[in-house]
């Protein structure tokens, strides 16, 4: 009989490898190293915890539906956040159905109206470590619309090309630019108030 | 003159003879072996300047069932298949299509994506019919396998 | 080109998708123009702030409540496929080849419902056609219309397929 493997010490490919076969431990394994990742790229999008942590759950059902879809082409864990990427994106867009456009979709689409507003200057660097800066990032994330912030996680967070990310949020790639530009204008904006709030630039 | 006769008649004979297997054979080949047009066609909602359009023929069928208003011609592959035999062809980087002739003008085509094979689809494919095989691609479009005889 | 598409071509430079001709004389015009090297500037450092910024975050959760949830799932939907998609082999040969048949039946019936003075459609099955599937992610919706000498099979994949494999059909 072989010998139970030590879960704990295997690497990521050898769990995905036992999981393929069926080995529910395995993956409960894999789901204990990268669960905060998942739910952290969920939370990115999706800015809700309880949505996060159901979307990512989801998305780790999914996983284990699809492991033989898996042949190691990127990390398991890209692989997964890619995943919950899209379960969270079909939210948005089940959710979006029922709304309204934002104040920030009609400027994009009748033309924006601070085009000769340049993108605010913000240099915290030099004053802010890094986890701060992270810190005051993520809370401007938060206040963008859902169209800025997922056009943003997609590019920066999970360095997709325009052109996959035109494919995954079912528009062009024009579409794609301006929601960047205006997410990172966006972006700039909100850090400047908040640095400037908090006395680190003038 | 019996004897020229005779070898006449046994000239025309085997004349007949010959053309009777020959032809006959000919026409087996010809009963037998299925030539299958597999086209890729993209279907959008926007005019494609430059691109290749369907036939009137495929356009009105589609535009009958699908909301597209365009439809361009991506790839077109000409396939003769003889009995028994099956064929590949790669429509584009990522399709391709494995047509089998099963005989009585039964083909069965298998529809593959990047090397995996997704359904196969068996049917008796008639004259100026199509077998369509379809699903939504990026943004608002859609492809289509046209496959007729 | 209009200030907006200017602005757009300065980020797709930042982003690195304008190279060759293109970026050089974009670059050249940047490097006389005093506002647009400023812009050039400040996407720099904008893209520079944010990429890999994502903060970690712990779940909001316990590990064990949260696999717990994930593991029931599993069960659940490992019976439930077993009970009604995957009882025997013979069964599972007969759903992959009723499933589809039982689609076009479905929408056919809608069809006679919701609109009863609906034209015929001349929509119906015909007994030569099978259909095998070899993927549970993809579902099919098929008919064969002898009106139009046409038989249709449209594949309904998720999003996440369409990107794992679908993709680049077109290209």
């Amino acid at each position: 009989m072989p010998a139970e493997p030590d879960y704990s010490t295997a690497e990521a490919p050898q769990l995905v490898d036992r999981a393929k076969g069926g080995d529910l431990q395995a993956f409960e394994e894999l789901v204990s190293r990268y669960r905060d990742r998942a739910y952290a790229r969920a939370y990115s999008i999706m800015r809700n915890e309880d949505l996060a942590v159901d979307l990512s759950q989801n998305a780790w059902v999914k996983a284990w539906q699809r492991l033989a879809q898996f042949h190691g082409e990127a990390s398991f864990p890209t692989w997964l956040n890619r995943i919950v990427t899209n379960l969270c994106l079909d939210e948005l867009r089940r959710r979006k159905r029922a709304r309204t456009d934002s104040i920030e979709e009609i400027e994009e689409a009748t033309g924006p109206v601070e085009n000769r507003m340049d993108i605010q200057e913000v240099d915290p660097m030099e004053r802010l470590n890094r986890e701060e800066l992270r810190e005051r990032i993520d809370a401007a994330m938060a206040k963008l619309s859902d169209n800025h912030r997922t056009v943003l996680v997609l590019y920066e967070y999970e360095q997709l090309e325009y052109k996959h990310i035109a494919e995954k949020m079912g528009t062009s790639i024009g579409t794609v630019m301006s929601r960047l530009f205006y997410a990172r204008k966006k972006m700039a904006a909100l850090l400047g108030e908040t640095l400037k709030r908090d006395g680190l630039i003038e | 003159m019996i004897l020229l006769r005779n070898r006449l008649f046994n000239r025309i004979a085997l004349l007949m003879g010959l053309l009777l297997f020959g032809g006959g054979g000919l026409a087996l080949v010809q009963a037998d072996s299925i030539t299958v047009n597999a086209r890729l066609v993209l279907g959008t909602g926007k005019e494609k300047q430059g691109s290749k359009k369907v036939s009137d023929s495929i356009r009105k069928r589609l535009a009958k069932v699908f909301k597209w208003m365009h439809y361009y011609q991506l790839t077109n592959k000409k396939l003769t298949i003889e009995d028994a035999k099956t064929k590949t062809s790669k429509l584009s980087k990522n399709a391709s299509i494995k047509v089998t002739n099963q005989k009585n003008g039964k083909i069965a085509v298998s529809l593959f994506s990047g090397g995996k094979m997704l359904l196969q689809k068996t049917q008796t494919l008639r004259e100026g019919h199509y077998m369509v095989l379809a699903g939504k691609s990026t943004g608002d479009s859609a492809w289509f396998i046209v496959l007729s005889k | 080109m209009n200030e907006n598409e200017i602005q757009l071509k300065v980020q797709a430079l930042v982003d690195g998708v304008l190279t060759g001709r293109e970026a050089e004389e974009l670059q050249q015009r940047i490097n006389n123009d005093a506002t647009l090297q400023q812009l050039h500037e400040r996407l720099t450092q904008m893209r520079g702030l944010i990429a890999n910024s994502e903060l970690p975050r712990p779940l909001p959760e316990s590990g064990d409540f949260y696999w717990n949830k994930i593991a029931e799932s599993i069960e659940r939907e490992e019976r439930a496929g077993e009970r009604i998609a995957k009882p025997t082999p013979a069964n599972r040969w007969l759903l992959r080849w009723l499933a589809p048949l039982a689609g076009v039946s479905t929408v056919v019936l809608l069809l006679t419902l919701q609109q009863p003075t609906a034209p015929d459609l001349g929509i119906t099955l015909s007994s030569d056609h099978e259909l095998e599937l070899s993927s549970d992610e993809i579902d099919v919706m098929t008919y064969n219309s002898d009106d139009d000498s046409m038989s249709i099979v449209w594949l309904d994949y998720s999003m996440d397929i369409q990107k794992d494999y679908m993709e680049l059909w077109l290209d």
